[in-house]
């Protein structure tokens, strides 16, 4: 029987060596983090601060996801707590 | 002129904004120029600026017509994502070695309808963002990239094949390798642009580590309306800032990190920034100089507005800038004014006022001398302004030496004269 003939993709991930151990790490890392950033906002809008608050995850990692969801239309803009606005997961109705 | 798909009148070496002019007013009179970019769009530095100086223009708004006529221009070919490897005199003429690196994407065939970026797993800190907005693996630069299609960044890609998947026009190509692409052309002209003057070495101000300290052009994109942010938020906790400090000479007229001269375009893009985010709101800005420099037209008018809008511009020299628990940045300043005083004030925010190096050297590429500053050297400054150390090479824009965009623009026009009278020239003496 004929060998299988690779896929582009699969041509593509062997001139590349395959995947980085530390991009497997990055990706881990930013899936994780989005997962509890997911939790937090499950029970309503929150300032960043809070979410890092809620999460464990540092304030400043919490900014740059919430505005990568924000872009990717994850998460929109709620409203404003003093100097500090707010998110929530769009389809949260609250 | 030019007949050869492979022969060009001139190739023009960066896509910004005086690139682009240069390329244009080539192009206008008749000859073909190939015009190449190193990134995936052109537009250079001002495609993501938000507004200019002292006009206060939208940046974007000015700069899109520009890259628009010259992508669509008959005798224009852009040759975007692409590296010069070596410029070489051919004659009176010159052989150019190209590298097209690929985008693992069809260019002629992309739509750019964003699909792939939008099903691709991967989040990437964005470049155009100065790190603080995301794009994802495979991504299309901005949403004024010309060319408006897709790039996939092959460090960050898991290989899941989801964008091949949901492209509509079936033009993700994995097996793309780069290109090698020579050409030949009449003339040269270096338009290079610029890069800010790092800080990583300027440990008294942090070593670019504080996460409250912002780049000058990092601030353009949160101002930006298709900024990462939406609102002038600081990048460690979203707060929106209420006190802003800018640190000028940040960089520039240094002699201990190597750059002594003047960047020329910091005071007034400090005071145009300041002049913004007044307008945006309840903020308290102050600028900390060693003097201001407002030496063009319109400009002593903006500084005075600047003042008039209760900007407070300081006489002060920063020594220190540390943070404090909450990433509040905490600047120790002595108060020129008043007698020499130390204080120390603590901000939401600290802007530094970064100078302009060139953005990119000829060594071992192209053989032009550089001066003492790391810019192009021009061997006749006073009447031969963008003609450099190599007969048939014509620099513009900051490629040159620090300067704004209007006279980035005039130099490019002057550059485009010298290569046409030099194409002309060399023609001519062939003939004969």
């Amino acid at each position: 029987m004929a060998e299988k003939e690779q896929t582009p993709i699969q041509i593509f991930r062997e001139r590349q060596g395959g995947i980085a151990p530390e991009l497997k790490e990055y990706v881990k890392e930013q899936n994780t983090a989005r997962k509890v950033i997911r939790n937090a906002l499950g029970s309503g809008a929150r300032t960043v601060p809070e979410i890092a608050s809620e999460s464990g995850l540092d304030s400043s990692a919490v900014m740059w996801h919430v505005m990568a969801m924000k872009r990717y239309g994850e998460v929109l803009e709620a409203g404003r707590e003093g100097d500090y606005y707010t998110y929530q997961l769009k389809g949260d109705g609250r | 002129m030019a007949e050869s798909d492979k022969q060009y009148d001139a190739v023009v070496i960066g896509g910004g904004i005086a690139g682009m002019q240069a390329s244009l007013d080539l192009g206008d009179q008749g000859y073909r120029v190939l015009l190449v970019e190193k990134e995936p769009s052109i537009g250079g530095v001002m495609v993501g600026l938000n507004k200019v100086f002292p006009t206060l223009d939208c940046s974007s708004c000015i700069c899109t017509p520009r890259m628009a006529e010259t992508a669509h221009h008959e005798n224009i070919t852009l040759q975007a994502y692409t590296e010069v490897k070596k410029v070489s005199k051919n004659g009176t003429g010159f052989h150019v070695e190209l590298i097209e690196k690929p985008r693992y994407v069809d260019a002629e065939a992309c739509i750019g309808c964003g699909q792939c970026e939008l099903a691709c797993p991967v989040d990437v800190p964005h470049e155009f963002d100065y790190g603080l907005g995301a794009r994802r693996a495979i991504y299309i630069p901005h949403a004024n990239a010309i060319p408006q299609v897709a790039t996939l960044d092959v460090e960050h890609c898991t290989f899941c094949g989801k964008c091949a998947t949901v492209c509509p026009v079936e033009c993700v190509d994995y097996l793309q390798q780069p290109e090698e692409v020579t050409i030949e052309a009449g003339a040269v002209i270096v338009t290079t642009g610029l890069e800010l003057i790092p800080m990583e070495d300027k440990q008294e101000w942090g070593g670019g580590k504080l996460i409250n300290v912002l780049n000058p052009l990092a601030v353009e994109r949160i101002q930006s309306s298709d900024g990462p942010y939406g609102h002038i938020m600081r990048p460690s906790d979203g707060k929106v800032a209420t006190s802003i400090a800018y640190v000028q000479c940040a960089g520039s007229r240094d002699q201990s990190m190597g750059y002594p001269y003047c960047s020329r375009v910091c005071c007034m893009y400090a005071l145009k920034q300041a002049i913004l985010t007044k307008g945006y709101g309840d903020v308290e800005i102050t600028i900390y100089h060693m003097d201001i420099r407002a030496f063009g037209k319109g400009f002593e008018q903006f500084y005075r507005r600047a003042m008039d809008d209760g900007i407070r511009i300081v006489n002060g020299k920063v020594a220190r800038i540390t943070e404090d628990a909450d990433h509040n940045p905490v600047l120790r300043v002595e108060l020129l004014d008043e007698g020499g005083q130390v204080v120390e004030r603590t901000y939401d925010m600290v802007v530094l006022s970064q100078g302009l190096r060139a953005g990119w050297h000829p060594e071992g590429v192209l053989g032009a001398r550089e001066d003492e500053d790391g810019f192009f050297e021009i061997p006749n400054l006073k009447l031969y302004p963008t003609v450099s150390s190599i007969e048939g090479v014509f620099v513009a824009g900051v490629a040159a030496g620090p300067k704004d965009i209007p006279d980035a623009i005039v130099e490019a026009g002057s550059a485009a004269m010298e290569a046409a009278n030099y194409l002309e020239a060399t023609r001519t003496v062939a003939a004969t």
